[in-house]
């Protein structure tokens, strides 16, 4: 009986998708969505229901809680609250699978609520039909890899996986459905969408039986990826466009991760996809507030709203990598000594993240400060305060605890060349 | 051991504990009062400078001067600043980023390797950029902040960068104890030597505002005087020097490498010398003063005169500091001593201009309001053509996907084929 109790957070999360599709108001219909998202969580997280040992489904289920919770109701209807329960379902199950044919299968589902979605909208009609074109090949591709696996081909399964989940993670130059995506759909069901789940998942399964020379191959097409949509990300006018190449920029480091880790992604990097999807929440946020947000120029007012602008400038630091967040130890991950990337892509890397600085930092100049005009705008409410809280904890605590722990030892070991020299403190590395 | 543990909790855990405290309290809403918060922070920096005296082995000259300098001056600034800034907006996010600043260099001096210092290193370029941007309602100072954090990050990655090619050709980015200095190993092989330096003299360039980095640093004079005058009169611009006294077993390996640090330190301090000349404002003067001094500084290191550059960065340090926070009142005197006068103060520096050919200054006089071409060389050639690049990139896609997007059909396919090349 104990191997169903995983299911418990899917189930919940389809039940109330299917009520929530039944009709109901925009309030209702998110207050239902946050409870199945905060049942799932708990029954990812729960001791004695988790049947896999890793956070994958707990990083899903926690994505999903917050897209639901920071999702402002001007542009998401209920329609959008059932579609972000129905991916985040699919997800789940998917990431519980062993099995690359039904995790594949799982996958290509989590495009199906997206696809209803921006056909429900005419403003978004035309790009369901580029949607369907990119996501519909990449499931074909990813079943068809599946199947191949198991009748025994492993090198064409291996082809036809990796190039299915190219388009999936959005990497380069196969990505243009992705910014795309995020500047036409409520940004709560493209973060539910572009969460890690199916595309690691699957990755983790068939990556055990890939070549270290495949694998490199991949790694490099990544971290170009990265490099590239830091570099777009960094120049946009748009802040939706922005916010789409950062979010597809950490799409291709989370891959690059999770071949490190020759399986899911490690946890630091899990807890920053759920900062990502705090700071796109921040920046939906503050579209409901404003309007279309150019960056263009600065045209905020910082006194408005500090609590949003400080959510916006911390999880997105943790995003860049910055020291004293999570995002400083999972970038050490990738980049550190015990990696297996070569020296010029970790610097590829460096520069990737240092571009992401720039276009978050730019973001908040340009969205936050810059004017002592205002439009009235309040500052968060008790919920948003609430999950920006949670997130910024979670966040820098998990950065400045390894930093609490080996930062004063290291500070207080002998200089090397010293008498007292016992060992050579040379950790961490960058 | 250079420290004993009771000295480190002293200096590492009041700093941070202060830090927390200030942002927490902020986040809720519920700010500590100014006093109380310029107690605290006086406190802490007051007790971490009686933990330097708890240091096993206080002889890392560079350690105690930075140490020193930093606790004394934060502290003096926290003091000087609760009345400078009485019942501004911004006091306790000024407090705040002034602790991030303190301890960012407490991290960056007490580090044992290059790793650790880029800790500290990444703190206090936040730090800087956050406190230029401090009066936020206004666009320029928040346009001068993004100016400095692009010039920090994308030197930071040639910090980075340098010190994952320490660790590939050398294993380590320990520093190591020689005598009263402690200092990166140069790595075997001088190809590998000369790349390890070049990135860190990158790196040191941005920081310390070094040709053809050096546009951020007057602008940077956007911020509170009193943040203005411990950032770039004091610690943050003498980060660089810094970080070449860590690095200069490096140097001292390649005369190629010295002689392009003290080619990059005589070029900044002519270059500011000749523009600090041409400023109408008494900041952006004291900045390009700031420039002079930490570029002849980099010179001496690229000499080797370590001590020499030791000496000369905190006598520089606690003049420019007192410059700077004496300059709003500086202006005030100078209106006085003008108006009992009945006439404008008689210029200085003439003695300098009669050096220079009549025909030079007009050249130099244009040199000097460009700063040097520096500023739109980098803003239009380098940044603004990328901006191009990414953008022409981007609506390609654009492009793309709403061909994509099109229905079928023959009128679909010409109209998206048009947008593609760009005709209306």
């Amino acid at each position: 009986m104990t191997q169903f109790y995983p299911l418990l957070g899917p189930l919940a999360l389809w039940l109330a998708a299917w009520w929530i599709d039944r009709g109901m108001p925009d309030r209702k219909a998110r207050m239902i969505s946050l409870s199945a998202a905060g049942v799932s969580l708990v029954a990812t997280l729960a001791p004695g229901l988790v049947l896999r040992s890793s956070l994958l489904p707990a990083a899903i289920a926690a994505t999903g809680l917050v897209a639901v919770a920071l999702s402002p109701l001007v542009r998401t209807g209920p329609g959008a609250f059932a579609g972000i329960l129905q991916v985040l379902a699919l997800s789940l199950l998917a990431t519980l699978g062993h099995n690359p044919l039904v995790v594949a299968i799982m996958g290509a589902g989590t495009a199906w609520p997206v696809w209803r979605e921006l056909r429900a909208h005419e403003f978004t009609r035309g790009l369901a039909r580029a949607f369907a074109l990119y996501l519909g090949s990449s499931a074909a591709l990813m079943i068809l890899g599946a199947l191949l696996s198991s009748q025994g081909y492993a090198w064409p399964a291996v082809g036809v996986v990796l190039v299915g989940l190219a388009i999936r993670m959005g990497l380069v130059p196969l990505h243009s459905w992705l910014p795309a995506l995020v500047e036409s759909a409520p940004i709560g069901l493209s973060v539910a969408f572009l969460a890690p789940g199916v595309g690691l998942h699957l990755l983790s399964l068939v990556a055990h039986g890939f070549p270290g020379q495949t694998l490199g191959v991949v790694s490099t097409i990544a971290v170009v990826s990265a490099l590239f949509a830091a570099a777009m990300g960094a120049g946009q006018s748009s802040a939706r466009r922005s916010l789409a190449y950062l979010l597809m920029s950490q799409s291709a480091l989370l891959v690059v991760g999770g071949l490190e880790s020759a399986g899911d992604p490690p946890g630091p990097w899990l807890l920053v996809q759920v900062a990502i999807a705090g700071f796109a929440m921040a920046i939906a946020g503050l579209e409901a507030r404003r309007g279309p947000l150019s960056l263009d120029r600065p045209s905020g007012n910082f006194a408005r709203l500090p609590r949003l602008a400080t959510a916006f400038l911390v999880l997105g630091l943790a995003i860049a990598g910055f020291p004293g967040t999570i995002g400083y130890v999972a970038i050490e991950h990738l980049t550190g000594e015990a990696g297996s990337l070569s020296i010029a892509l970790r610097m590829a890397l460096l520069a990737a993240t240092a571009l992401n600085a720039i276009a978050v930092l730019r973001g908040f100049f340009m969205l936050f400060m810059g004017t002592a005009q205002h439009q009235g705008e309040q500052d968060t409410t008790r919920r948003e305060s609430l999950v920006f809280s949670a997130l910024m904890a979670a966040v820098v605590l998990a950065g400045v605890w390894p930093a609490i722990t080996w930062l004063p030892s290291t500070l207080s070991s002998p200089w090397v060349g010293h008498p007292d020299f016992q060992r050579i403190t040379d950790r961490p590395t960058r | 051991m250079p420290f004993n543990s009771h000295s480190l909790e002293v200096l590492l855990a009041l700093p941070f504990f202060t830090l927390a405290l200030l942002a927490i309290t902020r986040w809720l809403g519920r700010p500590l009062s100014e006093r109380l918060t310029v107690g605290l922070v006086g406190l802490a920096f007051g007790l971490a400078l009686v933990g330097i005296f708890g240091l096993d082995h206080p002889e890392d000259l560079p350690s105690v001067a930075f140490l020193a300098l930093d606790f004394v001056l934060v502290g003096l600034i926290a003091a000087f600043s609760s009345r400078y800034l009485h019942r501004e907006p911004g006091f306790h996010r000024f407090y705040l980023l002034l602790t991030l600043l303190a301890i960012g260099i407490e991290v960056v001096v007490l580090s044992p390797s290059l790793d650790v210092l880029i800790v500290g290193w990444e703190l206090v370029g936040i730090a800087s950029t956050l406190l230029i941007a401090f009066f936020h309602h206004r666009p320029n100072p928040v346009r001068h902040a993004f100016r400095a954090f692009i010039t920090y990050r994308v030197c930071d990655v040639g910090l980075i960068s340098g010190a994952l090619w320490l660790h590939h050709v050398a294993g380590t980015t320990a520093f190591i104890r020689s005598g009263d200095w402690a200092g990166l190993a140069a790595p075997a092989g001088t190809g590998a030597t000369v790349v390890a330096g070049l990135l860190l003299l990158f790196a040191s360039m941005g920081k310390s505002a070094q040709v053809p980095f050096s546009g951020w640093l007057p602008r940077a004079m956007e911020g509170p005087t009193p943040s203005s005058a411990i950032f770039y009169g004091a610690l943050s611009i003498h980060l660089g020097p810094f970080l070449l006294l860590r690095s200069a077993p490096l140097f001292a390996h390649s005369p190629l490498l010295s002689a392009l640090v003290v080619l990059v330190g005589l070029s900044t301090a002519l270059h500011a010398t000749v523009t600090g000349r041409v400023q109408s404002d008494i900041k952006s003067a004291l900045a390009y003063a700031s420039m002079t001094q930490v570029g002849l500084i980099m010179a001496e290191i690229g000499l080797g005169f370590h001590t020499f550059a030791l000496v000369h960065i905190v006598g520089h340090a606690c003049l420019r500091t007192l410059e700077i926070l004496r300059s709003p009142s500086l202006l005030h005197d100078h209106h006085h001593l003008e108006q009992a006068m009945g006439s404008v103060l008689p210029r200085t520096g003439w003695h300098l201009e009669r050096l220079v050919p009549a025909t030079w200054q007009p050249w130099l006089y244009r040199y000097a309001l460009e700063r040097g071409y520096f500023d739109s060389w980098l803003k239009d050639g380098v940044i603004g053509r990328f901006v191009r690049l990414v953008r022409s990139i981007d609506r390609l896609d654009q492009a793309w996907i709403g061909f994509l997007s099109q229905p079928p059909g023959p009128r679909a396919i010409d109209e998206a084929g048009r947008s593609l090349r760009g005709t209306p």
